[in-house]
């Protein structure tokens, strides 16, 4: 394989045919001219990114039956839709350039989701330094494989998994997902008016020469049946770390940045639509990053 | 099953695809170092001859579409040798294309204390503009390699006393300067859209 536009693989993992590739960049170019706490600011929202995808799109119903072969198969998108406040962040140049007006730092320059377009700070006596620009993304969809199988004892199992070869350069992409959940319902009298669930998900989404991130998401998962149609939310905690190597520029060897998303909770409100054994899904999540889930598949047992 | 995942994905994969070619601003570091040698009584002038493999060898990106080159800051370690005498140095850079007969000056009349800057590199001041952009339209022209024939970047310095003065002392220092640039350059990549 030639270069290929690496830093899109990275955002649209999964989302496999989405892109066409142009002229060739190094996922590195982006971030190398980037050390400390810069290289974490740029690259913050582009893990923020992609631990809201991961955890998102996990379930559309929360049903478990107490003990019957049910199997779901399904693609599960989230998109992550990409805040003002995620595509800037306030940069501080290097201690020994000499701004020609120290009133201008730290100066607001894009993160790997800002504008294109470079920023220069003018230094003392001709000097200068320039921020890198981002690839001016308002949003990041994934596309993921899912797997669920159950129950026993009103528990049942998600998994996804997703694996590429990208070449030397940057190696293998590996996604792992998997999940359990466990029927509330099951302890509650027949007559309570919805379906419960407890479930706990963790991923690890790996860029084999360049990052690995890893997500994790327990929540409360409820739903309730009208007809064809299902409704269903959540109330969950979630987290996620991104970790980053690259070589840079600047410090002349590798760069290692560990980016912690803060945890936050997640709320999601969705819908189902079940045509025998075929459904199709659509959630709303308010969390970390806001995130636009849409899921089509099958399931036979349920 | 296998059909039906793939005509999902399929689907799913035709309905995200929107792409469109974008020019990203990307920065790239250089950073290299030149060494000195300044022995002699009361003043010195020493250089070094950066050739393009100098500059090149360490810089290992693909950057056709250049915008810009920046200097951002030049830095100077100074080490004493055995029978230096002078505390405080007053130094001058100059840039000199070989391809030209006239130097041009980087930085001038930086004064420092030897003590100041013997343990770590420490920022040069008195950055002249007409000397900075040469300096950076040199690299640019490596880069290009539009340009590849060497420059000298050259040290004159003159002991002084803590007035300014010039003193006859002896003077035997081991420099080295370093050179910090930028590379701003252009990349076309693909990238989705969406609306």
């Amino acid at each position: 394989m030639t270069k290929i536009t690496r830093l899109f693989i990275v955002t649209l993992v999964l989302a496999f045919s989405t892109f066409h590739v142009g002229k060739a960049q190094e996922l590195e170019d982006f971030v190398s001219a980037y050390t400390g706490e810069n290289g974490r600011m740029y690259l913050q929202p582009l893990g923020d990114a992609l631990g809201a995808n991961l955890s998102s799109n996990l379930f559309h119903s929360a049903k478990i039956p107490k003990m019957k072969f049910n199997i779901e198969l399904s693609i599960a998108t989230a998109t992550v839709f990409i805040s003002n406040n995620q595509r800037t962040f306030e940069a501080t140049p290097d201690a020994s350039f000499t701004p020609a007006n120290p009133s201008e730092v730290p100066v607001t320059v894009p993160t790997v989701f800002g504008s294109t377009q470079s920023v220069t700070l003018a230094g003392e006596g001709g000097t200068a330094t320039s921020f890198p620009g981002g690839v001016d993304l308002n949003a990041v969809p994934i596309a993921v494989p899912q797997l669920r199988v159950g129950s026993v004892f009103g528990t049942d199992f998600t998994v996804r998994y997703f694996g590429i070869d990208l070449g030397d350069e940057l190696g293998s992409l590996n996604l792992f997902g998997f999940g359990i959940r466990h029927s509330i319902s099951q302890y509650l009298p027949d007559a309570f008016p919805v379906q419960l669930a407890a479930g706990y998900y963790n991923h690890s989404l790996a860029l084999e020469n360049f990052s690995e991130t890893s997500a994790s998401l327990i929540n409360i998962q409820g739903s309730k049946k009208f007809g064809l149609l299902m409704v269903y939310s959540a109330l969950g905690y979630e987290s996620a770390d991104t970790n980053f190597n690259y070589t840079s520029s600047e410090a002349d060897g590798e760069v290692n940045l560990d980016l912690d998303t803060s945890n936050s909770l997640r709320f999601t409100l969705g819908a189902a639509l079940k045509l025998g054994p075929l459904f199709v899904n659509a959630d709303y999540n308010l969390g970390m990053s806001n995130v636009v889930s849409v899921g089509l598949g099958f399931s036979i047992g349920q | 099953m296998k059909k039906i995942y793939v005509i999902l994905t399929l689907i799913i994969g035709i309905s995200l695809s929107s792409c469109e070619n974008k020019i990203i601003d990307l920065v790239v570091k250089i950073n290299d170092t030149f060494d000195y040698n300044a022995d002699n009584s009361g003043t010195f002038t020493d250089s070094y001859t950066v050739t393009s493999a100098d500059i090149l060898d360490n810089f290992d990106y693909d950057v056709s579409g250049i915008e810009d080159v920046n200097i951002s800051y030049l830095e100077l370690l100074v080490q004493e040798n055995n029978g230096n005498q002078a505390s405080r140095i007053r130094a001058t850079g100059t840039f000199l294309d070989n391809n030209t007969a006239t130097p041009i000056v980087v930085f001038q009349d930086l004064e420092f204390n030897i003590a100041d800057f013997s343990s770590s590199p420490q920022v040069i001041t008195g950055y002249q503009i007409g000397g900075i952009n040469a300096l950076a339209d040199k690299l640019a022209g490596f880069i290009n390699a539009t340009d590849l024939s060497d420059f000298t970047l050259s040290i004159t310095g003159t002991a002084i006393d803590g007035s300014g003065n010039p003193v006859p002392e002896v003077i035997n220092l081991d420099m080295s300067l370093t050179l910090d640039a930028e590379v701003i350059f252009e990349e076309e990549a693909s990238l989705p859209a969406f609306p």
